[in-house]
């Protein structure tokens, strides 16, 4: 029949321009990602394939976080997907090579227009949850952009027309198929309307220009991120959390990223990838307290830079936009933006698509830091004093063995030990902290467990360097202490801070040092798993804050709930392990001055909501800022305390009766 | 404006020792870096360079067993911006400022320049007198204390800091030499990459023997001995846990505040 | 012997420090014999004639000339000079204030003396003068030797005793006509008046870089308000604008001597050391219990101010 040729030819037509347009976007898309520097991402490419498709298919992006109400619509809008996907292959491949799913066999086909039908259902009622949640309940980590509208219409359309398509075409053909029971409900309503052909060819044209206008449409939009997110956690970091790139300082003429060239085609991937779902900035603690930081927008102009600059590049032209500048629009990012991130990692833990936002703010100070000596004066000074002696407050470098010195604990150079006590630029010097030093030195003694210092030769970790950006000085520091803790033969080390412990566990082997290290809580766990230490309770009700170095760096959630759980009535807060909330402190924003809300005593007043008088603390960071919140908060009742100082106080040490028995 | 910035190395001294000769400080493990007050000499000038324009050149006088610290503070110098640096070497000789005026206004002179700055006092011998001998050696007019340099016409308008928050505002034609006070700007943090840039350029070293024979004979103020003085130590010192040594503080506090 | 003090008049009265001179001067005239001179050189100095009528001192040399209102180091280094040579001293002492930093050298020059700056003593060895200099910030001590019978030294402002018991002095007045030279003083800025004056106070808490934040800047403030006192600081606070330079203490500040003062997070530089050390009582809280100023406290405190000072405050109320 002429007509159906005419029909074929139409619909060659049209999807043929629809995938040409496509597949021209994603190619200008590949164009713009040689751009960028490379980096390899294709280690282990069948655990990645398989982890992408358990945590796409499994949803497990808005599982992870207890997100059900948005977990749930985008659970039903990604199947929906999948499950109407098999129908619009057939819509278009039926009337040009004639395919069908009738081959699965009647069963199966029945099975799969069931299930479209119950998706359509629930794509109807996700639908409505979505413009509930977005025009009514309005979170403020969401904006509502053209964009997100539209697909809400072009979702409701496809739902709309598919329906009509196939009650017309059941309508058409005179029979009542029970498995498809919607579809039979307004079949059943249209059956005496005349010019049924009419409304059939209507919605199917209406159906099918919808969903190849949203196949262009896609990679044009934030929508990219249907197609984006597979790739992107397909080449996800998969490299410890703590671990911040390394950088060759004496090959690379220019450190740290100021320009959309400086990133890697991974970093656009996540540009992107983000939908806008602003989990990052519903759980960044700069943002919650008011700074001009939000994560999202970190990612955001990734993009937009590479969107606007690419074109610009690629035509060799030079009026790039730089990444960083002073100037507040969507192609830059400021540097009181770049300032205000504590390095919390919770942006990366909520994250659902893997995106790496801090790599890309540690690049950012890092071009600030290392090529511009540009930098909050506060920094320049710990930068100054950590360059001559070590620790960023200028203490005498000479003075860093004296507490353990005080204690009697010997240096390596003076007796070889099992472990290295690595006490931290706090541990060594903050007259706060060193009781918490000196509590856990004592139940390492009385366990007679061998360890001791490196004394003097002990310097900053670099921890605090690296992550404001400065990783020259950071590589001086970690070659000091790792070439000490080589010459020594050291090769487990305990350390007091969460920083040393990622640093050093995860950062040193960058610069050769392989060491074995655990964080005193772990040293803790063992002792009382081995029953070297025993613990009366006085069950006080404590509540304990996760430090970020320690918990979403490092996994460690446990270790410090085990021993608690020994000696006190431990509760949890609100937000606590993966959802922890940042004490303020990280990358040496405890030595800078913090303007406005204070995320410390945001921190604080979760706590003081909780109605307990003991916080039990393993990072002398957060000791020291919590400790301040409290005061701010006039609530000095509620006393803040490294877990150690705990267990000292309710320690039974295991004598040799004990062994008897 | 050329403008010529003296620096001087001197050391982060936590703990001294001193050598057994019993009048010098043994160096052999300290590490030494841009004198305070000379970097806020520095950075002034860089800033003026900056502003009106002309040349910078960082002049350091020091004993060759230091010179890797030497060549650092140099090119830290070069790192913030400064054009030209010159190290004048000498080695097993004492020097004081006396010598020290003597050997760089006679290398000085060969120069064009208008303004020398550097910083009001050094943190290890203190004299803060190079500045004023170099002055009267180079017949040039100085002052001291410098907290604001601005040219006015074909002068410079100088603010001098004095004592209880007062100032004195003088005009002081150039060639001059100004010495600085801190606090004057705030000095820039030099960023790695200069440095590391900084490290392929010349640095020009003069033996000091190229500028005055035997610099040691206009030594005048002879060091005989150096010493570590007793410590006095505090009579009393508390310590402990703030909640258990606040009544005690405020104890102390209310027994000597008169009522 | 010679002894000659060069005195300075600072803010329309003469300086605390030409009385520590002076205390030298007449310590080295009893110690060798010899005549103490004076040597004032201003606008209009008569007017302290009274004033420095004391006990120990020989001559007052007045030298007045209009030109000399504003101190620059070519005027008044060409009029004292002149005057000197005259006299014909062995030793020549100035203050080391920010006039005496400026002037001494210029003066030392136009004499042909050697300068020894920041003596803490000094005497003659018989070939030439033995001076003892605090260095590197107080860490070391040096001792320097110039050879033959003349020196001029400067001192630190607070290392000595003033000397004013009043007495019968010979007063000399002499009009100096100065040329002026290739520096031109235009004026003395003085700071905004409505500030305080700390010399006033029996109590001064004063704060340094320790105190960490500006909040703690005001309970330091409520602190000095409890005690009836004022809030002083070191460098630093004033380096970062927390408070004017008129709260200052220190030798190249104010030097203040209330009944207590109360050092919050000073680490204690030699130059903030010289400007209270002779406070009667001194109570320092720092949490560095290596920090130079718990050498000169008469209480040491090794405590965190963020943690103590609230409960300090607290203590007090009760």
């Amino acid at each position: 029949m002429i007509f159906m040729d005419i029909f074929t030819l139409a619909l060659i037509i049209v999807f043929a321009i629809a995938l040409i347009l496509f597949f021209l976007r994603i190619y200008t898309l590949y164009k713009y990602f040689r751009i960028g520097r490379n980096i390899n991402r294709f280690d282990h490419a069948g655990k990645r394939f398989l982890f992408m498709l358990y945590d796409t298919l499994s949803q497990a992006c808005s599982r992870r976080h207890k997100n059900y109400y948005p977990g749930f619509t985008h659970f039903i809008f990604f199947w929906g997907f999948i499950l109407l996907f098999p129908s619009i292959m057939e819509l278009i491949l039926g009337p040009i090579i004639g395919f069908s799913w009738e081959f699965l066999g009647t069963p199966l086909y029945q099975a799969l227009f069931f299930a479209q039908d119950a998706i359509v259902v629930l794509i109807v009622i996700a639908l409505a949850m979505a413009f509930y949640r977005r025009y009514v309940i309005r979170p403020y980590y969401i904006e509502n952009s053209f964009d997100a509208l539209l697909i809400l219409i072009l979702v409701t359309i496809i739902v709309i027309t598919i329906t009509g398509y196939k009650a017309f075409q059941i309508a058409i053909a005179g029979t009542y198929p029970a498995y498809m029971p919607l579809s039979l409900f307004f079949a059943n309503l249209v059956r005496n309307v005349p010019d049924k052909t009419f409304w059939l060819y209507f919605f199917y044209w209406f159906h099918l220009g919808t969903i190849l206008f949203f196949l262009v449409y896609i990679p044009y939009s934030k929508h990219m991120h249907l197609i984006a997110s597979f790739p992107n956690i397909f080449f996800k970091n998969n490299g410890p959390r703590g671990e911040l790139s390394y950088v060759d300082l004496e090959k690379s003429e220019k450190i740290g990223v100021n320009d959309i060239r400086d990133l890697t085609w991974k970093d656009y991937l996540d540009g992107i990838s983000c939908t806008e779902c602003g989990r990052c900035t519903q759980n960044c603690p700069a943002y919650q307290t008011e700074k001009p930081l939000n994560p999202k927008n970190v990612i955001h102009t990734v993009k937009y830079s590479l969107f606007h600059n690419a074109p610009l590049i690629l035509e060799g032209k030079n009026d790039t936009v730089p990444l960083i500048s002073e100037k507040q629009d969507h192609l830059s990012i400021t540097p009181e933006e770049l300032w205000a991130c504590t390095t919390c990692g919770s942006c990366i833990e909520h994250c659902p698509v893997y995106n790496e936002h801090l790599q890309k703010i540690v690049d950012m100070r890092r071009y600030l830091v290392m090529n511009e000596g540009s930098m909050p004066n506060e920094l320049a000074d710990a930068f100054k004093n950590l360059e001559r002696t070590g620790n960023p407050w200028g203490f005498p470098s000479v003075k860093r063995g004296s507490l353990a010195k005080s204690k009697n604990i010997k240096t390596f150079k003076e007796q070889k030990a099992e472990y290295l006590l690595f006490m931290g630029c706090m541990g060594a010097y903050d007259s706060r902290y060193r009781s918490a030093v000196e509590a856990f030195i004592e139940i390492l003694n009385k366990c007679g467990i061998s360890f001791a210092t490196l004394g003097n030769e002990e310097t900053c970790c670099g921890d605090m360097a690296r992550r404001s950006g400065n990783e020259y000085l950071f590589q001086t520091l970690a070659k000091k202490n790792i070439d000490a803790m080589k010459k020594y033969g050291v090769e487990k080390i305990i350390t007091m801070c969460p920083h040393g412990y990622n640093t050093i566990k995860n950062e040193y082997p960058q610069l050769g040092g392989n060491f074995k290290v655990y964080h005193y809580t772990e040293i803790l766990q063992m002792l009382l798993r081995d029953g070297k230490i025993r613990l009366k309770s006085s069950g006080e009700r404590a509540v304990y804050h996760d430090p970020c170095y320690l918990g979403r760096y490092n996994g460690i959630y446990d270790a410090p709930r085990e021993i608690l759980e020994k000696c006190t009535y431990l509760l949890e807060l609100e937000k606590s392990r993966t959802e922890s909330f940042c004490c303020g402190g990280g990358s040496g924003r405890f030595l800078m001055e913090e303007k406005g809300k204070r995320i410390n005593e945001e921190r604080g007043r979760q706590i003081v909501e909780k109605g307990v008088n003991l916080v039990a603390v393993a990072c002398p960071i957060c000791m020291l800022m919590l400790e301040d919140a409290m005061k701010s908060l006039h609530r000095e009742d509620i006393s803040i305390k490294d877990i150690s100082e705990i267990i000292f106080k309710n320690i039974e040490i295991n004598t040799q009766k004990d062994e008897i028995i | 404006m050329e403008i010529i910035v003296l620096i001087k190395a001197t050391p982060v001294l936590e703990e001294a020792k001193i050598s057994e000769d019993g009048k010098s400080l043994d160096t052999s493990e300290l590490k030494f870096f841009i004198n305070e007050t000379d970097t806020y000499a520095l950075e002034e000038a860089i800033l003026k360079k900056e502003k009106y324009g002309g040349k910078v050149t960082v002049v350091t006088i020091a004993d060759s067993s230091i010179e890797n610290d030497v060549n650092e503070m140099i090119w830290e110098s070069y790192a913030k911006g400064a054009d030209d640096g010159i190290f004048i070497e000498y080695s097993n000789v004492y020097l004081d400022p006396y010598a020290k005026a003597k050997i760089l206004s006679d290398f000085l002179k060969k120069l064009k320049f208008d303004l020398i700055l550097l910083g009001a006092q050094s943190t290890d011998t203190s004299y803060s007198l190079l500045g004023q001998l170099l002055a009267k050696s180079l017949d040039l007019p100085y002052t001291t204390l410098v907290s604001s340099i601005e040219p006015s016409g074909n002068v410079l308008r100088v603010v001098r800091e004095l004592e209880e928050g007062l100032q004195e505002v003088l005009e002081i034609p150039t060639p001059s030499i100004l010495t600085i006070q801190s606090g004057i700007n705030t000095p820039r943090y030099p960023p790695f990459v200069k440095i590391r840039n900084a490290k392929t350029r010349p640095i020009k070293k003069v033996p000091v023997e190229s500028i005055v024979n035997d610099p040691g004979q206009y030594v005048k103020l002879k060091r005989v001995r150096l010493y570590i003085p007793p410590s006095k130590g505090a009579a009393n010192i508390i310590k402990g846990e703030p909640e258990e040594i606040a009544p005690k503080v405020a104890e102390i506090i209310k027994s000597v505040v008169p009522r | 012997m010679e002894i000659v003090c060069v005195g300075e008049i600072f803010n329309g009265d003469v300086s605390g420090s030409t009385y520590e001179a002076l205390y030298l001067g007449n310590k080295i005239k009893m110690e060798n014999g010899g005549k103490l001179t004076l040597i004032l050189a201003g606008k209009d100095p008569e007017q302290f004639s009274k004033k420095l009528s004391i006990k120990g001192l020989d001559n007052l040399i007045l030298l007045s000339d209009p030109s000399l209102e504003i101190y620059d180091n070519e005027s008044y280094s060409s009029a004292i000079s002149n005057e000197i040579k005259e006299i014909s001293p062995d030793v020549i002492i100035v203050p080391y204030t920010s006039q005496g930093m400026d002037l001494a050298p210029s003066i030392a020059h136009l004499l042909g003396f050697p300068i020894i700056t920041y003596c803490e003593s000094i005497k003659f060895s018989g070939k030439g003068w033995l001076a003892t200099r605090v260095i590197y910030g107080g860490k070391l001590r040096e001792e320097v030797e110039v050879e033959g019978n003349k020196v001029l030294i400067t001192i630190r402002p607070g290392d000595f005793p003033p000397l004013r018991e009043e007495a019968q002095t010979n007063i000399i007045k002499k009009n100096v006509s100065i040329s002026r030279g290739r520096i031109k003083p235009i004026e003395i800025i003085k700071p905004a008046l409505e500030d305080i004056d700390i010399t006033k106070f029996d109590v001064l808490v004063s704060v340094g870089r320790g105190i960490g934040s500006k909040e703690n800047l005001e309970i330091a403030e409520e602190l000095a308000k409890m005690l009836n006192g004022a809030v002083s600081c070191s460098r630093p606070i004033v380096d970062m604008g927390w408070l004017p330079k008129t709260r200052q203490v220190g030798s190249s500040a104010k030097t203040v001597k209330p009944k207590v003062y109360i050092a919050l997070g000073i680490s204690g530089a030699t130059n903030h050391i010289n400007g209270m050390k002779n406070s009667n009582t001194i109570i320092s809280i720092n949490k560095d219990p290596f920090a130079p100023i718990f050498e000169i406290s008469h209480y040491g405190i090794v405590a965190d101010i963020n943690d103590l000072l609230p409960l300090l405050l607290e203590e007090l109320k009760k």
